[in-house]
């Protein structure tokens, strides 16, 4: 059985709020000096599912990793591998920059298929910078599989899978036949930490390089230039408070004039 | 050339290191009191297993004695990530990540291995460290007086010790005793001490300006073996080897931890707190001690990094170490100093940890050898004088 998970490298969200800028002429997020970017936290959490399935099955299973984005991205490979994963992908090159998630999951499904054998996939059900939880069901639509989303639980048995997906209001067991997509929810559990052993043999695992021309895709029709959604204006909300009290002699009259009020400002 | 990047593994070994002070330690310390020193039993075994399951127990073991075998450069980024925290200093960690014995026992021979070295590394025995005594700590090699004399095949021990934290709960303590007054350094030894032998006594529980206690300690008449000697006779000196030298570069970037995170404190409070009608930001005279912090930081993380990337190299380090350890602290200190001074009332306050830093990185200037002391170590390799000039 074969596994892959798909890591996105984010800027750390723990970077103080003092070293977070915007570029507002390009409606991009400048890097903070100084602070490594990290696995998207829910990256770590799809691939203890794809681990917990891999240690838990009788047959053989490999996992694999798969990250597009630049050559640092290298890292949040080396950090699935280094919790277990066995082998690294790292989709690279200057035409995927400045893509959304449509064009994220095209790619994606290009190395999936360029990889010929594999049985499920695990993404994260959001990357924890722009939260948009997109790219996994987009990923499955590519590869015309089946999907299930935010999983707080997984099993496997005899080529099938059993979901228990989040909802808001509990949660539904779904039973899908493989290959199929999930995206993993926090619901699921932490991810683990990585052994010192298994950090050392990941600088010795294979990590293979793909660009556009090698996954047979035209650079017209991923990234930027492929991209089905423009950012109109990204900027830093300026937060502004104000205390304004109530007057009144009874606490009826201290409701009424905050009812009015509230209204006036059309928040109610 | 200069390479001060960091390998994807040592950043791996970062990160789970950071990642467990920020999701299990600081959000156990929102519930301890602000001076506490140790966890509750039950979480920090909870937390030593978690550590043991990382492979990161005992980091300051060598391999040979079953360590993980982290090498120097990487055990100072890992020290500066430890401390991030209230308890940080003095207590990385709360010391889930487990100490290692005292280096000197690296030394002993193999019954003394097996009776001190082993047991600490198993941690069913606890050790102290006995050099400094009233009449000093800086020189001990003129400042001891505790005298031991030979008497059959035991010592006979007089005198007493000050500054031993961890005395009135360990087993035992590496005890540095004059053995021949007619000689200079070449007559200190050093003993393995129960604390259970008679005359062996805690004397008072000396309160000082951090968070815990240290301990006054007297012994009378206490008989050790021979065998108790570790080392040679008049030798105790010797024993402050390469490994105790190197263990001074992650103490030092210990201090650069609190500072890190008392700087970015007082980035986030300049660029919220408004006076006058602006942020503390706009305000020149916070800007430039935002920028002295990050320049000590900066000078006091280059420093540690060079003194340790020597010393993995296998090259003479003495003089960057005691530059790292003066250079740190003393950064670290003025850090904390600028950062409080930017929080104004809040930053007296046991709301935040700056006043516990505070305090304990005062002990830090002079704990482990003062900086004037590291400025005489520095002045002998510069000026080539010798020991003892």
């Amino acid at each position: 059985m074969h596994l892959v998970v798909c890591a996105k490298q984010i800027p750390d969200p723990d970077t103080p709020p003092s070293a977070f800028k915007i570029d507002e002429a390009t409606n991009s997020v400048v890097p903070a000096p100084g602070i490594s970017p990290i696995l998207s936290q829910f990256d770590g959490i799809a691939a203890e599912a794809a681990l917990r399935i891999k240690e838990s099955g009788g047959e053989d299973a490999k996992v694999t990793v798969i990250s597009m984005g630049a050559e640092s991205a290298r890292a949040a490979i080396k950090q699935v591998l280094a919790m277990g994963a066995d082998e690294g992908v790292l989709l690279n090159d200057d035409a995927f920059e400045g893509g959304d998630s449509y064009t994220t999951a095209k790619v994606l499904a290009s190395a999936i298929r360029e990889l010929g054998d594999v049985d499920a996939v695990f993404c994260g059900r959001q990357a924890a910078d722009w939260d948009m939880g997109q790219v996994g069901l987009l990923l499955a639509e590519e590869l015309g599989w089946a999907s299930a989303i935010i999983a707080k639980d997984i099993n496997y048995a005899d080529g099938n899978v059993s979901v228990q997906r989040v909802l808001t209001d509990g949660y539904e067991t779904v039973q899908m036949a493989l290959p199929a997509v999930m995206t993993v929810s926090n619901e699921f559990g932490e991810p683990r930490y990585p052994k010192l052993p298994q950090i050392m043999a990941a600088a010795k695992k294979t990590v293979t390089q793909y660009s556009a021309s090698e996954l047979g895709l035209d650079a017209a029709e991923v990234g930027s230039a492929g991209s089905r959604l423009k950012i109109e204006k990204l900027f830093i909300p300026e937060t502004d408070s104000n205390v304004e009290f109530m007057t009144g002699d009874t606490p009826q009259e201290l409701a009424a004039a905050l009812v009015q009020r509230l209204q006036a400002d059309k928040l109610i | 050339m200069v390479d001060f990047r960091i390998s994807d593994e040592q950043k791996l070994i970062i990160d789970n290191v950071r990642r467990l002070i920020r999701e299990e330690i600081r959000p156990l310390e929102e519930d301890l009191d602000p001076d506490a020193f140790s966890l509750p039993p039950s979480e920090k075994d909870r937390l030593v297993s978690m550590v043991k399951e990382m492979g990161l127990y005992q980091m300051d073991v060598p391999t040979e004695y079953g360590g993980p075998g982290i090498d120097i450069v990487t055990r100072t980024l890992v020290a500066e990530e430890l401390s991030q925290h209230r308890a940080g200093l003095y207590a990385p960690a709360y010391g889930v990540f487990g100490h290692g014995p005292p280096g000197q026992l690296y030394n002993a021979t193999d019954e003394q291995k097996e009776k001190y070295l082993w047991p600490v590394i198993r941690g069913e025995k606890s050790a102290f460290f006995g050099l400094s005594e009233p009449s000093g700590g800086s020189d001990p090699a003129r400042a001891i007086k505790t005298r031991g004399i030979k008497d059959g095949d035991d010592w006979v021990i007089n005198g007493g010790k000050l500054w031993n934290s961890g005395a009135d709960t360990a087993d035992f303590g590496i005890v540095y005793v004059r053995t021949d007054p007619s000689k200079g350094r070449e007559g200190i030894s050093a003993f393995l001490i129960d604390t259970e032998t008679p005359g062996f006594r805690v004397e008072r529980l000396v309160q000082v300006l951090r968070a815990h206690y240290t301990t006054e300690l007297s012994f009378t008449d206490m008989r050790i073996p021979s065998q108790n000697l570790l080392g040679k006779e008049g030798g105790g000196f010797a024993l402050a080897n390469e490994y105790l030298s190197m263990q001074r570069i992650p103490y030092s970037a210990t201090g650069l931890g609190v500072a890190i995170l008392a700087h970015e404190m007082a980035m986030d409070w300049a660029k919220q707190r408004e006076t006058f009608g602006q942020p503390l930001a706009n305000r020149q005279a916070i800007q430039w001690m935002l920028v002295d912090n990050e320049i000590d930081i900066r000078t006091g993380r280059w420093a540690c990094l060079q003194a340790a990337d020597l010393a993995h190299r296998g090259e003479p380090f003495r003089f960057e170490s005691s530059m790292a350890k003066l250079v740190a602290t003393e950064g670290a200190g003025r850090v904390v100093d600028r950062s409080m001074q930017i929080f104004g009332g809040l930053g007296m306050s046991k709301d935040l940890p700056l006043e516990r830093w505070y305090r304990e990185l005062r002990i830090r200037r002079i704990g482990e050898g003062p900086s004037e002391v590291q400025r005489i170590v520095m002045a002998r390799d510069l000026l080539n004088i010798r020991s003892g000039s």
